[in-house]
């Protein structure tokens, strides 16, 4: 550690005392110490920020790549799929109704075992449970073979997205824990009030689980449904279950059962008065304030307004006051269960109630699922064992009705629903059901349009760099080529596809008429990718030829090779490594473009994958950017899942460019 | 063992710098100026080189003996900006004429830099490199021939013959320098530049370069740049020393070390200067 010669100050004062340089040492110490620090911080910042990027996305995506699907045996009736009796493919293809048959399928597995078919009301609910839309290669089978009509063929197809996303627990939660009170059931008969009665003693009551909304007895499984208006989903097939008016029961519980529920359940209604109450008073003061010729209100109109809206408040309160009054509700503390309450459903031997109304001992309500063993009407008899599944979540605030939930859960207790891996998120390409959309359109529009930018621009960029580098002059024209490429590489990538569509789909495609240039190609995307990676590969091939060392160039010029001959035998092998990182480097880049493509039309919504560089496609990252903007919830994880896809990719192109350059780099 | 025939003492009476030596002259040089851009690096430099023995260039840094040197193969051509005016014969055909390819002509004279340059390849192809693009060997074995032939001229067979095969990157400094030489006369050149040759090289191996020079003065005409003035009074017959951009003096070795015409070169070679 020597030090470079000091300042004259102190050199004319002779050797510098010892402490003077002990503590300049140590204050040079203390720099590099501290900029260690900071460099150690900015790595970790960095670290963190690519932890949390890739924890975030693979949280999003874990759901994504797992699927439930329902497998069914569907009877693919003449009567549906093929009406006019002809065969006729065309017909078949055009008319023919294989959703129909399987719902009646799914129908049929819910209601089996029951003692009375599912009630018709419900058949919205389970006709929620698939689109029609997954029938499509059912269909196609069909019109294929129409030999299978008539037959019964076993499908297995995703369920729909909602549900499914609620059977993977993401969404919103439902609770369900094993009764443990002793209950009594008794059927009664369609809309009668049904006498309760209590039968027998047991050990009090003690939820499984104590807080709601927590993990232990919480499981998205078999509920009970209440009978919403079928509203959002209207089926014109309803299966034919044939049956009577829905069916009705009471249960009743010994000790208070569901204390915690309604506990619950009245503390929010008292909230809602609360909020109604403050309200009001808001509203009297601006009133007294206004007539007393205060700063409040201004008009008579607004006045009258007020005076409305205090009016209905108060009927709301009155009425919500009523509803927890126990005086009120004739004595029985029972409260009624509507579409904006939280849902409470029980399920019993086999079957599966949903409460409509509900007191801490008793709930009465519909049948949603037919039982299996169910007792004569108005009999009391124990009910055995039997579970609760409490929805915070009001009914009209969620997608998903309480019946198609329970039907749900009961198909996968029978193991009718099963999840398994994902694959169609790879064998099919878009749709706009989520359970039915897959990549393939995105992963082999990428390939082609990553095949074409390669093609085009590799050579071109490689060329170009031998050229400027190896034989052009070095003069002001070259400056000025060299200055601009580096400034190509900066700009925009947006630029490029503004570029490209008046060029090659402006320009080219339509005045020229050359026919294979139309948007959403993904010749067209690679030629554009291809302009917007060439400044990068032209920069690093010049790069790598540049670190050859001039001494190898001579030794082939000293031996009369020409200058072509020192280039191609000796320089470019050299610089091959360097130039292939360059290119594969720019080829990630391309993989990962979005901006530009959207410009040139590979937005599209494309439900099959590509054939070739002239079918229509997508890529990956504008995948990722339409999924990213869609209002379906489903969508969310399918696209967190597309950007893993798309990062393992760009990872190994960037492991294959570091290879490369590892095996291949020689050393001189 | 043979490098003291480069100081031979019984060596012609020296001709004036520049004049014309008869028939054995090589290498004709008249008024040769050399400029890089704006800045000129030779001065009408005048001179015969003759042939089937060592001369070798000495003189400060900068003070354009290698610049001359590159001249003579017209590897200055290859620098941008550099301009060159005058006149240079080999075997009394002008190099600079239109009619000749600098490719074609450097083929006939050899280089030897100052570092090490073999290519990162197998010691076999760093040699057959040369004689492959001349299309010197028409078939495998004849390619052999001219290997083992240079290896040998070079003093390297013994030590490489079992692994001809091995990257010529991986000899030591002094083996480089022999293999490149080696890939040098691979392609049976006239005449051999070298280009401080051994001072990127240990004494030891600087040794055997030297004892290489030597013998292959035999054959070649040899012009060696060298800043090392015992490397020019032990390798070479004749020497020139340039200065500022001007061959200030040429003659026999031994004169221009013990008897200078001129100052500078008194100054130089006692290491007043440089």
């Amino acid at each position: 550690m020597t030090e470079p010669a000091r300042p004259s100050a102190e050199m004319t004062g002779g050797v510098p005392s010892r402490e003077a340089n002990g503590a300049r040492i140590r204050r040079r110490r203390r720099e590099e110490a501290r900029f260690q620090l900071y460099g150690r911080l900015a790595v970790l910042t960095a670290l963190a920020a690519l932890a949390v990027l890739v924890v975030s996305i693979a949280l999003t995506a874990r759901t994504a790549f797992w699927q439930n699907r329902v497998t069914l045996d569907v009877t693919l009736a003449e009567s549906a799929v093929d009406p006019s009796g002809k065969r006729d493919p065309e017909e078949i293809r055009f008319s023919g109704d294989v959703i129909g048959p399987t719902y009646e399928a799914l129908g049929r597995v819910l209601a089996a075992g029951g003692t009375s078919p599912l009630p018709q009301r419900f058949a919205p609910d389970v006709e929620a449970l698939v689109t029609d839309l997954a029938t499509t290669p059912l269909l196609k089978q069909v019109v294929a073979d129409p030999g299978l009509i008539g037959k019964t063929i076993r499908i297995r197809v995703p369920i729909n997205d909602d549900i499914d996303l609620y059977l993977k627990g993401a969404g919103f939660k439902a609770q369900r824990m094993r009764g443990d009170a002793a209950a009594t059931l008794i059927l009664t008969a369609p809309d009668t009030g049904g006498a309760a009665v209590r039968i027998p003693p047991a050990p009090p009551e003690a939820a499984e689980s104590g807080e709601p909304g927590e993990e232990p007895g919480e499981e998205p499984g078999l509920a009970a449904g209440v009978a919403p208006e079928p509203s959002a989903i209207t089926g014109g097939t309803v299966p034919d279950v044939a049956g009577e008016a829905e069916g009705r029961a009471i249960i009743l519980f010994e000790g208070d059962a569901l204390r915690n529920f309604m506990g619950q359940l009245r503390a929010e209604i008292a909230r809602e008065i609360a909020i109604r109450e403050q309200e009001t008073g808001r509203l009297d003061q601006l009133v007294t304030a206004g007539t007393g010729g205060g700063t409040g209100v201004g008009t008579e109109a607004e006045r009258l307004g007020i005076a409305a809206r205090i009016e209905l408040l108060r009927q709301e309160s009155a009425l919500l006051q009523a509803g927890i009054d126990p005086a009120a509700s004739a004595g029985s503390n029972t409260l009624a269960l509507g579409d904006d309450r939280p849902s409470l459903m029980i399920g019993l031997r086999g079957g599966v109630v949903k409460a409509e109304r509900v007191s801490e001992t008793r709930i009465e309500g519909i049948i949603v699922k037919p039982f299996t063993d169910a007792p004569a009407l108005d009999a009391a008899v124990e009910t055995g064992e039997y579970w609760l599944l409490t929805i915070a979540l009001p009914q009209n605030q969620r997608k998903l009705s309480d019946a198609t939930i329970v039907y749900a859960g009961a198909l996968r207790d029978q193991g009718i629903i099963k999840a398994g891996f994902n694959t169609g998120f790879f064998t099919r390409a878009d749709s706009r059901e989520p359970e039915l959309a897959g990549i393939l359109a995105g992963l082999i529009g990428s390939f082609f349009t990553i095949l074409v930018c390669m093609v085009a621009a590799a050579p071109l960029a490689i060329g170009a760099a031998i050229y400027l580098e190896e034989f052009a002059p070095k003069n002001r024209v070259t400056d000025f080529i060299e200055v601009n490429i580096n400034n190509l590489a900066a700009v925009p990538a947006i630029v490029y596809g503004l570029l490209g569509a008046a060029v090659f789909l402006d320009f080219l495609g339509r005045r020229v008429g050359i026919p294979n240039l139309a948007p959403g190609l993904p010749l067209v995307a690679g030629l554009v990718l291809a302009l917007r990676t060439l400044p990068t590969i032209i920069i690093a091939s010049r790069a790598a030829l540049k670190s050859v060392p001039p001494s190898i160039r001579e030794a082939a010029l000293g031996i009369g090779a020409s200058k072509m001959q020192a280039v191609f035998h000796h320089v470019l092998p050299l610089a091959a490594p360097g130039v292939l990182t360059g290119a594969i480097i720019g080829m990630a880049g391309a993989l990962g473009e979005s901006a530009p493509l959207i410009l040139i039309g590979m937005q599209a919504f494309v439900s099959q994958a590509p054939t070739g560089i002239d079918s229509g496609a997508t890529v990956l990252p504008v995948l990722i950017y339409s999924w990213s903007d869609h209002p379906e919830r489903a969508f969310a994880p399918l696209t967190s899942a597309t950007i893993i896809v798309l990062l393992v990719f760009l990872v190994l192109m960037n492991g294959l460019a570091a290879f490369v350059r590892r095996r291949f780099e020689r050393r001189w | 063992m043979t490098a003291q025939s480069a100081a031979n003492p019984n060596s012609p009476p020296n001709p004036p710098a520049g004049a014309p030596m008869g028939p054995e002259v090589k290498v004709q040089a008249r008024n040769v100026n050399v400029f890089y851009g704006d800045k000129q690096a030779l001065f009408d430099v005048t001179m015969d080189v003759p042939d089937k023995s060592v001369t070798a260039f000495i003189g400060p840094s900068g003070c354009g003996k290698s610049t001359f040197l590159r001249s003579i193969n017209r590897m200055n051509d290859t620098i941008e900006n550099c301009r060159f005016t005058g006149n240079i014969q080999i075997n009394a055909r002008d190099i600079y004429d239109r009619s000749v390819d600098p490719v074609v002509l450097r083929a006939s004279v050899g280089m030897v830099f100052q570092k090490p340059n073999p290519f990162p390849k197998s010691i076999y192809e760093n040699v057959a490199y040369g004689p492959r693009i001349h299309s010197l060997a028409r078939t495998r074995s004849e390619m052999d021939a001219i290997v083992e032939r240079s290896l040998m001229r070079a003093g390297l067979w013994g030590e490489v013959k079992d692994r001809l095969h091995q990257p010529g990157t991986g000899l030591s400094g002094g083996q480089q320098q022999r293999l490149v030489i080696a890939r040098a006369i691979a392609v049976s050149p006239e005449i051999i530049l070298m280009d401080e040759p051994c001072s990127a090289l240990d004494p030891i191996a600087t040794t055997r370069v030297e004892e290489l020079i030597g013998d292959l003065a035999r054959n070649f005409c040899i012009i060696i740049v060298t800043h090392s003035m015992a490397q020019a009074a032990r390798v070479s017959k004749r020497t020139a020393f340039f200065h500022l951009g001007n061959l200030v003096e040429m003659g026999p070795t031994e004169e221009i070390f013990t008897n200078p015409r001129d100052s500078r070169t008194q100054d130089y070679i006692t290491g007043r200067f440089g």
